[in-house]
């Protein structure tokens, strides 16, 4: 009987030296993945919901290029993101899929460690995880002061973000 | 016609969609189509432009040529918290609802209504067809037998290796007329990005039924018979454990 392989336990690799291209997951992540670009190609473009699941693809990719850099990707001393900050950023990621809300990028932070960046019209927000464990939510826009939260690495705090980035950019 | 009451507290569907494809308007309808954000800008606030990018491409001994044009196709519209949104195009019509999904009944209003405003805006239009799709992602635990959860599943022969990575399944069934019309269903199942431990497993049932020139009364009353059709197939593709699942 058919029986559904188990997905692989999601393991970000060791920095490296900066990777010039976009990375895909290894192992069967990757196949998830190149089945369902070929869905979304052939049968999913009016489905507001596999859009979203393909942004979120997407944005996984980005996190693991996030953890191949290596030192000093940005040439002006940047560390490169901490294990601890990656699998953070990929736990908000994952509950904002559950979420459909999903962000527009995922970046490395120069301070050092990852950050989500939402953007809506003139509103930018972001939740940067610092390799500190700091963990920052800021939201801005050209009308007001910028909004500064300070956060931790759990799920209360990470709903807690998620609520206020959606209220702030659908306002 | 009645219908099967059908709920489940963890319902899997992520998305339900009615549209209604209709032929070609005139680009000039645009314009109108523009007008729309007056009625429902306290329900739809955002309305974002649509439109149909072509790139054409030629290649011969004597030459190689290319183009590309984009013309307007609509407007996109919605809701505050995104769960909402409705296309109004010159080929079409359609609403999404996202997760979470109520009941057929505000649903079906919902679409009913905006389909309103879009007829009033855009005038007589000539249908061509109408689909009920519903997009589902059904989780469970990874291993694990697919036959435990589904009862449409491929079918792998014992010489051939069973564990699955990943698949993708689509099937076109003729479907008979219960009050909708002959239709045909295209249901299709792969492997969904999931959490670790777990596997997504997704279901899209897409409902499609020609309707070639029907009118709105008889075009809406064919629609809400897609209702029993649509909770018979989600009932008979899941096993008895996977209705526990979700319920």
């Amino acid at each position: 009987m058919p029986t559904i392989a188990l997905p692989s336990k999601r393991v970000f690799s060791e920095s490296r030296h900066v990777r010039e291209e976009i990375t895909w997951p290894s192992g069967s992540s990757s196949k998830v993945l190149t089945f369902f670009r070929q869905f979304i190609a052939e049968a999913g473009s009016t489905s507001r919901f596999l859009q979203i699941a393909k942004t979120y693809q997407e944005l996984r990719s980005s996190l693991d290029t996030c953890a191949t850099l290596a030192d000093n990707w940005d040439s002006y001393g940047a560390a490169k993101p901490a294990r601890h900050s990656i699998e953070a950023a990929d736990r908000f990621l994952q509950k904002l899929f559950t979420a459909l809300f999903m962000p527009n990028r995922v970046i490395p932070s120069a301070e050092g460690g990852v950050a989500v960046y939402f953007n809506c019209d003139n509103k930018t927000a972001y939740v940067e995880y610092r390799n500190s464990k700091e963990v920052i939510l800021a939201m801005f826009d050209d009308q007001s002061d910028p909004i500064i939260v300070e956060l931790t690495e759990n799920d209360a705090d990470e709903s807690r973000a998620l609520s206020l980035i959606r209220s702030y950019i659908t306002s | 016609m009645a219908t099967l009451p059908l709920h489940f507290d963890n319902a899997p569907i992520r998305e339900a969609i009615i549209a209604i494809q209709v032929h070609n308007l005139p680009d000039s309808i645009v314009e109108e189509l523009s007008k729309l954000p007056q009625d429902v800008k306290d329900t739809y606030p955002k309305a974002t432009p649509m439109s149909l990018s072509r790139f054409v491409g030629e290649i011969s001994p004597q030459k190689t040529t290319a183009s590309a044009h984009q013309n307007p196709l609509g407007l996109q519209f919605n809701s505050a918290d995104s769960r909402q949104l409705f296309q109004a195009r010159l080929n079409g019509f359609s609403f999404h609802r996202l997760a979470p999904y109520e009941s057929w009944r505000p649903f079906r209003d919902e679409a009913f209504k905006l389909w309103g405003l879009y007829r009033k805006v855009v005038g007589p239009v000539k249908i061509v067809n109408f689909s009920v799709r519903y997009v589902n992602a059904l989780v469970v635990p990874a291993p694990g037998l697919l036959e435990d959860h589904l009862r449409v599943y491929p079918q792998l022969p014992p010489e051939i290796p069973q564990m699955l990575m990943n698949y993708y399944m689509r099937l076109d069934l003729p479907l008979k007329d219960e009050g909708a019309g002959d239709g045909v269903l295209t249901m299709t199942q792969t492997l969904l990005p999931s959490e670790p431990g777990t596997s997504s497993i997704l279901l899209d049932n897409l409902f499609t039924y020609a309707a070639l020139e029907d009118r709105d009364d008889t075009l809406w009353k064919r629609i809400d018979a897609v209702q029993v059709v649509k909770n018979r197939v989600f009932l008979a593709t899941l096993t008895p454990e996977m209705q526990r699942r979700i319920s």
